[in-house]
């Protein structure tokens, strides 16, 4: 046997065919099922149990470092992360039950809705509606911008404390307090973890690309902090805007321009810098180092964000970006008839 | 593998889930990818030959009948074994070099090597060694 990896419940038989190759996670695997997992604990258990979720994700991811880097990645790693973790949050619950038996009826409802055995969530709309439910708690009117986007990637993006201090120049500290309190905030304004419906989706929906807007431009800036974990922020931003997208809530032009511009302006990362780390204006920058395949899906945003008749300021904005990206050079930029003003 | 390797146990001391709170989701998969690489890679070379993590849950069984048991978890649980892997090398300078290697040592784990004997003492003869060599 090429690795023990019995004690993972999705493993194969022991005297498995060793000549597989040894299973790999793909790239920010830890730090998105963090996010994946508050959103199917917090439906379990409420958003007044955000601490109490957090926990458990923490818990759970903790024992996958353990089990996997001794015994190797099980074939499901998704699936079996989400049975630790409500095994974890069931045994939490039972505790609290005999400790203040004041929840019973959560506990109750928290069994009934515990996936069974081997049928555990993978269940991508359920994991949708969950991030989806999380944007909308994240970007709540009653939590500050620049509190909102520490929330949403502490909570939503599965940032370190550590990570997201480094990112803004500040300290874990400082980090820490806001995040304490945007939590009693939550949990004081008794939020509901839902998706807005009828009218009051819209000006939601407006506060939810608001602060993926806000997260991309704190990455955008390359001022200051950590470079790389900078443009982590924005590929974040981008990987929300794209769950947005594809759920009916969120599948607006003004979405799909939000998304167009920042898949458009992230084409252009690799190319903004010099040798010396310095930033290069747009025409001195390289065009053949800009993601061509980055630039695809943002027209293909862009075409979408022209159904209807909205005209938002991420319509403007995207489209300055793709006339910039069709440009062979800085010199044949086609500014369209009506863009004078743009030069 | 060489025809004269011989089986060693490097046993993981200090491995708890407490070691790595600290570190950020994407810490914490670069060290489960640099250490499954660790093994990985001896287990190509044919020097690992299996390895395996033990729950947290323990049992201490002593007394005559085994009439005291001790649950745990216990307080020194830096003490408990969470794991360990199999090697088949040249001898313990080689299974200490491998140890030396591992890449959860800055994290605080330590790793005793162990030769396996031959024969256990009270003389009944062992026979792991020739199935090891169908592996």
């Amino acid at each position: 046997m090429a690795r023990a990896d019995s004690a993972a419940p999705t493993a194969d038989a022991p005297g498995a065919t060793p000549t597989l190759p040894p299973l790999q996670l793909v790239e920010h695997f830890f730090r998105h099922e963090t996010g994946r997992l508050h959103g199917a604990l917090i439906r379990l258990v409420g958003i007044h149990n955000l601490a109490l979720a957090e926990d458990v994700a923490q818990e759970a991811l903790l024992r996958a470092l353990r089990t996997w880097s001794m015994g190797g990645v099980p074939a499901n790693p998704s699936a079996w992360i989400t049975r630790v973790a409500m095994n974890l949050a069931r045994d939490a619950f039972r505790h609290q039950r005999m400790a203040t038996t004041k929840e019973p009826a959560i506990v109750t409802h928290f069994e009934q809705t515990l996936p069974t055995s081997a049928a555990v969530a993978d269940n991508n709309t359920e994991i949708r509606d969950d991030a989806l439910r999380l944007m909308f708690i994240c970007s709540h009117p009653s939590i500050a911008p620049d509190a909102q986007v520490v929330l949403a990637l502490k909570v939503l993006c599965g940032f370190s404390t550590g990570e997201i201090a480094r990112a803004f120049l500040s300290s874990e500290a400082a980090i820490e307090k806001q995040f304490t309190r945007t939590k009693q905030r939550i949990q004081a304004a008794n939020l509901p973890f839902d998706i807005p419906e009828g009218e009051d989706l819209g000006p939601r929906l407006d506060g939810v690309l608001a602060a993926i807007y806000f997260l991309f431009n704190e990455g955008y800036k390359a001022s200051a902090g950590d470079r790389l974990l900078r443009e982590e922020l924005c590929q974040e931003a981008i990987r929300l805007a794209s769950l947005l997208v594809a759920h009916p809530a969120g599948d607006t032009p003004r979405s799909h321009a939000l998304l167009a511009l920042m898949l458009l302006t992230s084409a252009r990362f690799s190319s903004r810098i010099d040798e010396d780390g310095d930033l290069l204006r747009l025409d001195d920058q390289d065009r053949s180092k800009w993601d061509q395949s980055l630039i695809e899906r943002g027209l293909l945003h862009l075409v979408a964000a022209a159904q209807g008749h909205e005209l938002t300021a991420y319509h403007v904005q995207a489209g300055i970006a793709a006339c910039h990206c069709t440009a062979a050079a800085a010199a044949s930029t086609d500014w369209g008839p009506d863009s004078a003003p743009l030069r | 593998m060489e025809t004269n390797a011989a089986p060693y146990m490097l046993l993981f001391r200090n491995s708890g889930p407490e070691n790595y709170q600290y570190l950020s989701p994407e810490q914490r998969q670069q060290l489960m990818a640099r250490w499954n690489t660790w093994y990985d890679d001896l287990s190509a070379q044919g020097k690992a030959i299996e390895g395996q993590p033990l729950e947290l849950e323990r049992r201490l069984v002593s007394g005559i009948g085994g009439e005291r048991i001790v649950d745990g978890p216990f307080a020194e649980a830096k003490e408990a074994i969470g794991g360990y892997v199999k090697l088949m090398v040249s001898g313990l300078e080689e299974a200490t070099e491998i140890a030396q290697r591992h890449p959860a040592l800055e994290y605080g784990l330590q790793i005793e090597v162990r030769e396996l004997t031959h024969a256990c003492h009270l003389g009944v003869q062992h026979h792991t060694s020739s199935q090891l060599s169908a592996v």
